[in-house]
């Protein structure tokens, strides 16, 4: 899918997202997970500075998003909303560990063992993209973007690959 | 990284490992037998299960390339976990935090950088215990 087809997919999907008024992040992520019927947690913890920033983490009951202390609530929050996204985008439904994801976590294991030991199934790919999007795209609505980013534009799509990469 | 508190495991150790953290969800450890059977017909390698014993026991330790190669495709690890401490502690460090993710019961853990280092690995093992405290299990013994 190209990036004019990611942005009209998150488009979609932001009209149908019911935003708290004013936007609190937390009631936010609440409200996702009383609508999901799976209880979503955030926690907050001090992860070093060579770790993940945010993280993501599914147990048979609940969901949590694991977010670092040690920054700014501007920068918490998109961490928050960037995980959280992944949801909303359909893109943790519960099928487990995904092969992407697998890769990410145990780069020197076989695909075969990660999924012998945790059971599992697939996921595709472009998730991080569109996550980073919507994302995006939720604290524009919540007014908290400090400029709007021209979405057609290749240098966005390139300003969000370096988001991606960089938080 | 120049980690001094994880000394140099024996070979009989490092395969211990193998058996105690590459199982699957709810089930047992394989057996020898199970090991020595799926190399042979998988790998067309010859071995046995007693010679296994011998290996995990510590009573053989010079193997041949061979039968650590076909140990370690079984497990699904690089066979230099088997020789070069570097990636024996990065196997280590992420056959420790599947086996933590397993038994917390987590299905799923999605982030964004990839490429971790054994240090980062173990952050994620730290994220994944308070997980398993507020999910009411008892704390996860790796021994």
């Amino acid at each position: 899918m190209d990036f004019a087809a990611l942005t009209e997919r998150c488009r979609t999907t932001l009209r149908a997202l019911d935003l708290p008024r004013p936007f609190d992040v937390h009631a936010f992520c609440a409200q996702v997970g009383r609508d999901r019927g799976r209880p979503l947690s955030l926690l907050v913890m001090d992860l070093p500075p060579d770790a993940p920033c945010g993280l993501w983490v599914s147990t048979e009951q609940r969901d949590y998003i694991v977010y670092e202390r040690a920054t700014t609530p501007l920068h918490q929050e998109h961490i928050i909303l960037h995980e959280l996204a992944h949801v909303l985008c359909g893109h943790v439904e519960g099928a487990g560990l995904g092969d992407e994801h697998a890769r990410r976590l145990f780069p020197s294991l076989s695909p075969g063992t990660v999924r012998r030991v945790l059971g599992r199934g697939a996921y595709s790919s472009e998730e991080e993209q569109e996550a980073e999007l919507l994302a995006s795209m939720i604290l524009q609505r919540a007014g908290r973007a400090r400029r709007s980013p021209r979405v057609t534009d290749p240098d966005a799509a390139d300003h969000l690959r370096r988001l991606e990469s960089g938080i | 990284m120049g980690d001094d508190e994880s000394r140099r495991r024996t070979l009989a150790e490092k395969l211990e490992y193998l058996f105690r953290t590459v199982r699957e969800t709810d089930r047992r450890e394989y057996s020898n037998e199970d090991v020595a059977a799926a190399i042979v017909r998988d790998q067309q390698v010859t071995i046995s299960a007693s010679y296994i014993w011998y290996l995990r026991t510590g009573q053989r330790d010079n193997p041949t390339f061979k039968h650590l190669n076909a140990l370690a495709r079984f497990f699904g690890v690089p066979p230099a976990y088997f020789f070069d401490d570097e990636t024996n502690a990065q196997v280590e460090a992420e056959l420790g935090l599947l086996a933590a993710m397993r038994d917390a019961g987590v299905r799923d853990v999605a982030l964004r950088a990839s490429g971790l280092s054994a240090k980062s690995l173990d952050t994620i093992n730290d994220v994944i215990s308070r997980v398993r405290e507020l999910e009411g299990l008892p704390p996860y013994e790796e021994k």
